[in-house]
């Protein structure tokens, strides 16, 4: 199950308020390489995963991938805070406002509804874990391309922070590739599916 | 009865009947002759016969098919069996190659005296004189557990592995 | 009512390492290193956890246990100003 704990993972502290900078940070909130979709993508691989450690590997990535998505919330808030609609007119934020005010509803930066389209679950581990890796790299590349938009030290703070995760992860799922292949055998990685294949070496079943 | 083995859909009834030594219907595992889609460790499977997955090792008739692994006398498996892995014994039909098990034993053991125990998997392994590298296939250096910031410089960089922190350069600051 | 800042940050830091080492753990499961340090950082956040939880409320759902009235409500929650 979940728990929540009441505390960002690292702290926001945003001093202005700026609408231009949250039309372009939502998308790692609601956007095809942002913090839901990976949530929901390693929270969804891990079910049929036989080995325990990438099961871990996973679900402790996506919890923090939660984490993450709470903080990008965290941004989004602050930055729209107190605006008024002059403002958020100015800001070209007037066709986000109209449907959603200042609400904070998971989209990319170009307004599109965030969709489980944006992830993949094949249900194949060596498939999912590549997929994977793949994610954390254009979230990463999502985040440099925030780096570069966005000039306020206090913003570029918590997404430098994200970002540097993001790396971490791709160390971690490389980790899982490797677990992955030391059970397999290295003459033939894909004889079989080992995420629905029944293996039963030695008479006992993994399962 | 058999103990520990839950026949069918209700907890130990056998689809129809009790389960034991003859189960009708969804009889799932330890079964002993098992009827319809007989699933594990199943003996004798009568009429549907068809999906002995596991541990197949008796004439599993008709449908045989898929034996799955550790076919070992898969002798009988006859028709299209795809035995896939571990399959020693001759199976037939579309029995693909049989991998050899896994060998974790690359002789680097021998060569370099290095311990390969898992028991401290963090440590650097002596290189092995064989490269396990095989083609269609990408591997991850393993990493290790040191050079290690303290936790709050950790949090500010965004980890506390010196190895793992490659920041972005190339955007302006104010 | 005014969050303790700096207690929360060494607590965030203090918790960074406590997840930083179990995620390599997940992928190392053996490494005495890795444990020892797991070890080390978990026990001085539970310290830090319990003053903060003391004098600030609740971090969690279940540590609103031994409270004249539900805490668990109060803001500022972790996306506001305030609580940063």
């Amino acid at each position: 199950m979940f728990l929540y704990e009441k505390k960002l993972q690292y702290p926001v502290k945003i001093k202005n308020p700026n609408a231009k900078f949250a039309k372009i940070i939502i998308s790692q909130l609601g956007g095809p390489d942002g913090e839901l979709a990976a949530a929901m993508r390693y929270l969804h691989q891990r079910y049929t995963v036989p080995y325990g450690q990438i099961v871990g590997i996973l679900t402790d990535v996506a919890v923090e991938e939660l984490a993450h998505l709470e903080m990008v919330a965290a941004i989004l808030y602050q930055l729209t805070k107190g605006l008024s609609p002059e403002e958020i007119r100015a800001a070209g934020m007037d066709q986000y406002f109209v449907d959603h005010t200042a609400g904070l509803y998971p989209a990319s930066a170009a307004g599109v509804p965030c969709d489980m389209k944006y992830i993949g679950v094949k249900g194949d581990l060596l498939a999912d874990l590549n997929e994977d890796l793949a994610a954390e790299q254009k979230a990463r590349v999502t985040y440099d391309n925030i780096l570069r938009l966005v000039d306020d030290p206090d913003v570029q703070d918590p997404i430098r922070y994200l970002r540097a995760r993001e790396l971490v992860h791709y160390q971690r799922f490389g980790d899982a590739l490797r677990i992955a292949q030391d059970k397999l055998d290295e003459k033939n990685f894909y004889a079989f599916n080992p995420s629905f294949d029944k293996i039963c070496p030695n008479g006992g079943c993994n399962h | 009865m058999k103990q520990n083995s839950r026949c069918g859909v209700g907890n130990g009834s056998c689809g129809v009947s009790q389960y034991g030594s003859s189960c009708s219907a969804q009889a799932r595992s330890g079964c002993n002759s098992c009827s319809s889609q007989a699933r594990n460790g199943c003996g004798l499977c009568s009429a549907f016969r068809a999906r002995p997955w596991n541990e197949c090792d008796s004439s599993c008739g008709a449908f045989r098919a898929r034996a799955w692994n550790e076919c070992g006398s898969c002798g009988r498996c006859g028709g299209p069996s795809v035995a896939r892995s571990l399959c020693r014994g001759s199976c037939g039909g579309q029995a693909l190659s049989c991998p050899l098990q896994r060998s974790t034993d690359c002789g680097c053991e021998q060569s370099s005296g290095a311990d390969r125990s898992r028991d401290n998997d963090c440590e650097r392994e002596v290189d092995c004189d064989h490269d396990h590298r095989s083609l269609a296939m990408v591997y991850s250096e393993k990493q290790h557990f040191s050079s290690l910031y303290d936790p709050k410089e950790g949090l500010c960089r965004g980890t506390v592995f010196q190895e793992l922190n490659k920041p972005f350069l190339a955007y302006g600051r104010k | 009512m005014l969050y303790g800042n700096e207690l929360l940050k060494e607590i965030q830091a203090e918790d960074f390492a406590v997840y930083e080492a179990a995620l390599y753990l997940d992928a190392h499961p053996n490494c005495e290193k890795a444990l020892a340090y797991y070890r080390e950082h978990k026990c001085a956040v539970k310290k830090l956890k319990e003053k903060y939880e003391e004098l600030y409320g609740p971090l969690t759902i279940y540590s609103s246990a031994d409270c004249d009235s539900w805490q668990w409500v109060n803001g500022p929650w972790p996306w506001e100003k305030e609580a940063n």
